[in-house]
């Protein structure tokens, strides 16, 4: 070893051990780890309106809290505008957020976004509304093929295998409204007693979905209906209020909101099928950090859904359910 | 750089041992004190927290029971019921509290007597299904208090409430019956108190029911339900007051229990160990990149500090090397430690006597040469010989045959013993011999101007001496002391053993030497030009060289009384004197 060779041999452990002793007094200077509240997670949800996004929102909140992670939220006005929403998501995607979770209106509409996700390498998970248009890290939310045909059973049930029905969906549904309209119409085989007359479309408020299950009901005689969101629900249970047709049509409504508790409680409709939206915003932010951190996560995580009737809706652990809001 | 066991190598392994053992001690001890302190800190945080809202708590349920108990009295003690006098005194005292929903009273069959405020009620209630009511009956005189619950009894209302109940005695309508009263209070009071509590980052507080375990408030008590969290809420039932240490999920936590006695609700605080630990982690990883440190110059220390002493030790010992070579030059070493540089000083004190032992070898050889052959052309003196000659010649015309005979034979046995086998030492009888036989041809030849007598111990005559050396001392005699002098002179020699040393005096009774004189024959700065060549001064050296400073010739003289020279070495025997000879 000659003179040169040692000169650089101490000079690089003089400096390694100053490096060292700099990083011993000043925790984090050779720190590459993520914190957690480094991370930054972008929700795109349908809409913040209504108890169901409300419910989400907290979940997401939840999580945050627990995380310690950092979260940006962006909603359209409108719930059924697919392309807005797309908008306002291509542009969250200009401040790199280190994942996505996202409740698309729309499938379809959503490929360029996971295409350019995917090329930015942000991990997307999809929460209520599954996409097929595009790769996804998971989805989180119900089965909504299987909630429809649970919705058909629980109708036959309270018809007693027979009589005319109708499905009511509303614009906003997207393609959960198409697997849980897929679910009813493919479990109407079991049911030879049971037709689907009709179904019925409406879109913007509830009234909208009153007044044309209003037509329906002018038009034919109707034994039964399937109302596939929280608006047709409402709206159908409302006209079959105002007929004071309750009894004669049985109502099977998607979700939950004070005014179909309501009338829930009035027998102004039977059934309601309820997701755990808590769980779902709560999950979505835990696996989207979990991507994030380049963990793995599950493809697929089902919310179970609740089936809530008159009898079951104030109970204990229903209660947080379909009431979140403590007021 | 490692290589055997050297300096460097003792120094690093020994101070990265002392240091990596020193840091070790010193963060553990920290570590442990730390770790205690931090731990006791997160106990005691969490429970004061626990504590405050348990006392916050506890202080909102008593007000309120003592609200339905000041109700509850008026009530009692009031004639009818349906009076308005009754009626505007009880919405008086639930104007007092902001939380309170609602006032209802109920008969025993679940009928509404009266209530406050007076909004629509629903249409198909039947409250003897609620828990409230049938609390209330089954245990009278006992004020219940639900757990939070979604009130079931307006329209288009459904609030979250606490409903405290009991049954009471009222007069209605003029008969007196059985009843419930209930008071119905908002919820937020409590949900806002429980989750504006930080417990660290992601610490929480829930409240629990003790008597069926069941969650009164918790935060995420959706996912709970859902069955995505769980909590462990035996251990929190099992304890009234305190904080533990959970490990029954991932991360460790620490529970904080109180109890509110009023209402059997449990405040349980939970927050995560490693949050209060993270100054620990940190800790931890700071102790072990400073051992890193440390060690790193550790090393570079020692290699620095070992080569400062090494390298003026390697430099000693190729200077050691080159003297063994026969190069005795002087090191020069200007660094290094006092010590090696003390070394180096003796070192180069040791060359420099070396050298100049070497030097005196050198001139004592060759002084010791230019004597010895100084005396071997002194046994062969041609001077002393042509006049040795001569007086035979003369001897032999005056017809003196006797005396020639005695004269050659002298002679002869002379050169016998000066040539000798050519060996610088001979026993001390054959000294005598040589210096008797030489009297005798002088004193031939001075015809008769002196005597002489040898004397000399019988066990001194097998002695070694040196050859030579009394016969110049007898010619010094001789040539400075007899043959200037008219008296007849007179030469003693005497040998004798003087302890283990042999003493020669030669005397004569001579002219002497002055004091002066004396002196400078004693420091050999007079030299003879007479005599047969081998001066005093060549005994002198001769003896010096052979036996040492110390022996030697040692002159008395007095004028006109005469000079004795004393000879003195050690009495060496032949084989010693010969081994000595070889020697040199």
């Amino acid at each position: 070893m000659n003179r040169r060779q040692r000169i650089i041999i101490s000079i690089m452990l003089a400096v390694a051990s100053l490096v060292l002793l700099i990083s011993a007094f000043n925790p984090g200077f050779l720190e590459r780890k993520q914190k957690p509240s480094d991370i930054t997670i972008q929700v795109i949800l349908r809409s913040n309106e209504g108890d169901y996004w409300q419910n989400v929102m907290m979940g997401t909140q939840a999580a945050v809290r627990e995380f310690g992670i950092t979260m940006y939220t962006t909603t359209p006005y409108d719930e059924a505008d697919a392309d807005g929403q797309l908008k306002a998501a291509m542009l969250s995607l200009e401040t790199n957020p280190d994942a996505i979770v996202l409740a698309a209106s729309g499938d379809e509409t959503f490929a360029p976004f996971l295409k350019e996700a995917a090329e930015r390498h942000i991990p997307v998970i999809a929460i209520d509304s599954l996409l097929t248009s595009g790769t996804i890290k998971s989805y989180i939310g119900m089965d909504n093929y299987a909630a429809g045909q649970q919705a058909l059973e629980e109708l036959a049930g309270q018809l007693e295998g027979k009589g005319d029905i109708a499905i009511v969906k509303h614009s906003t549904g997207g393609i959960n409204g198409e697997l849980r309209e897929q679910g009813i119409v493919d479990a109407l085989v079991q049911y030879p007693g049971i037709r689907l007359v009709d179904r019925i479309s409406c879109e913007g408020d509830h009234n909208s979905c009153k007044e044309a299950v209003a037509e329906e009901l002018r038009k034919r005689q109707l034994n039964g209906i399937v109302a596939l969101n929280t608006e047709a629900s409402i709206g159908a249970a409302m006209q079959l209020k105002d007929e004071q047709a309750a009894d004669r049509v049985k109502l099977i409504g998607f979700d939950s909101s004070q005014e179909l508790l309501e009338m829930l409680q009035d027998n102004q409709l039977q059934k309601l099928i309820v997701q755990n939206p808590f769980s779902m915003g709560y999950l979505g932010i835990k696996y989207a950090m979990e991507a994030a951190l380049g963990h793995k996560v599950p493809a697929r995580v089902e919310i179970n859904r609740k089936l809530i009737d008159r009898n079951n809706m104030f109970w204990k652990d229903n209660q947080k359910l379909l009431f979140p809001v403590v007021q | 750089m490692m290589r055997g066991r050297s300096i460097q190598y003792i120094l690093s392994v020994s101070l990265i041992v002392f240091s990596v053992v020193i840091i070790i001690v010193v963060s553990t001890v920290l570590y442990s004190r730390f770790a205690t302190t931090a731990e006791e800190n997160a106990f005691r945080n969490s429970q004061q927290i626990v504590d405050q809202v348990s006392y916050s708590l506890e202080n909102n349920v008593q007000a309120t029971s003592d609200l339905f108990n000041m109700m509850y009295h008026t009530i009692t003690q009031s004639g009818d019921v349906d009076s308005e006098m009754l009626k505007r005194q009880l919405a008086t005292m639930m104007s007092t509290r902001a939380d309170t929903v609602s006032l209802a009273l109920f008969d025993d069959k679940g009928q509404l007597v009266t209530d406050l405020p007076d909004v629509a009620m629903k249409k198909a209630l039947d409250v003897t299904s609620e828990s409230w009511f049938q609390s209330a009956l089954d245990t009278p005189n006992h004020l219940s208090i639900s757990l939070p619950h979604v009130q079931n009894l307006y329209t288009e209302q459904f609030r979250w409430v606490v409903s405290l109940s009991k049954s009471i005695t009222i007069i209605h309508n003029g008969k007196p019956i059985q009843g419930v009263l209930l008071l119905d209070v908002n919820f937020n009071t409590i949900d806002e108190l429980s989750d504006r509590v930080s417990l660290g980052e992601k610490g929480y507080v829930y409240i629990l029911d003790e008597s069926a375990g069941n969650i009164v408030y918790h935060p995420q008590l959706q996912l709970i339900y859902a069955g995505l969290k769980e909590e462990n809420v035996e251990l929190a039932l099992k304890h009234t007051y305190g904080s533990f240490i959970d490990k029954t999920s991932d991360d460790t936590k620490i529970i904080s229990v109180q109890t509110i006695g009023n209402v059997g609700w449990k405040v349980v605080g939970v927050s995560y160990r490693n949050e209060a630990m993270t100054s620990i982690s940190e800790l931890n990883r700071s102790m072990f990149q400073l051992l890193l440190a440390l060690i790193l110059i550790v090393v570079l220390l020692s290699s620095i500090v070992s080569r400062r002493i090494s390298r003026p030790i390697k430099q000693l010992e190729l200077s050691m090397k080159n003297v063994e070579n026969g190069n005795f030059e002087q090191t020069v070493i200007s660094e290094g430690p006092l010590e090696v540089r003390h070394l180096a000083d003796r070192f180069n004190m040791m060359i420099t006597t070396i050298k100049k032992l070497m030097r005196q070898i050198v001139t004592e050889q060759e002084s010791k040469r230019t004597y010895e052959l100084e005396a071997l052309q002194a046994q062969i003196n041609p001077h002393f010989l042509y006049n040795t000659l001569n007086s035979v010649v003369r001897m032999v015309g005056m017809n003196k045959n006797e005396e020639v005979t005695t004269m050659i034979t002298s002679l002869s046995k002379l050169f016998r013993i000066s040539l000798g086998k050519g060996k610088s030492v001979i026993a001390i009888a054959d000294e005598l011999e040589h210096a008797r036989n030489y009297l005798v041809i002088q004193q031939m030849r001075f015809k008769n101007k002196f005597d002489f007598s040898i004397e000399a111990d019988e066990e001194v005559l097998n002695f070694a001496t040196l050859k030579l050396i009394v016969q110049p001392l007898i010619e010094n005699a001789l040539v400075h002391g007899i043959e200037p002098s008219v008296d007849k002179g007179r030469i003693t020699v005497k040998a004798r053993l003087d302890g283990d040393e042999v003493v020669i005096v030669v005397g004569d009774n001579g002219l002497g030497m002055s004091e002066e004189r004396l002196a400078q024959v004693t420091a050999g700065q007079i030299t003879s030009s007479k005599g047969s060549g081998v001066g005093v001064m060549n005994v002198q050296e001769r003896i010096r060289l052979f036996y040492g400073q110390s022996y030697g010739l040692h002159f008395e003289s007095e004028l006109e009384e005469g000079t004795t020279v004393t000879i003195r070495f050690p009495a060496l025997g032949m084989d010693q004197a010969e081994g000595r000879e070889q020697e040199a």
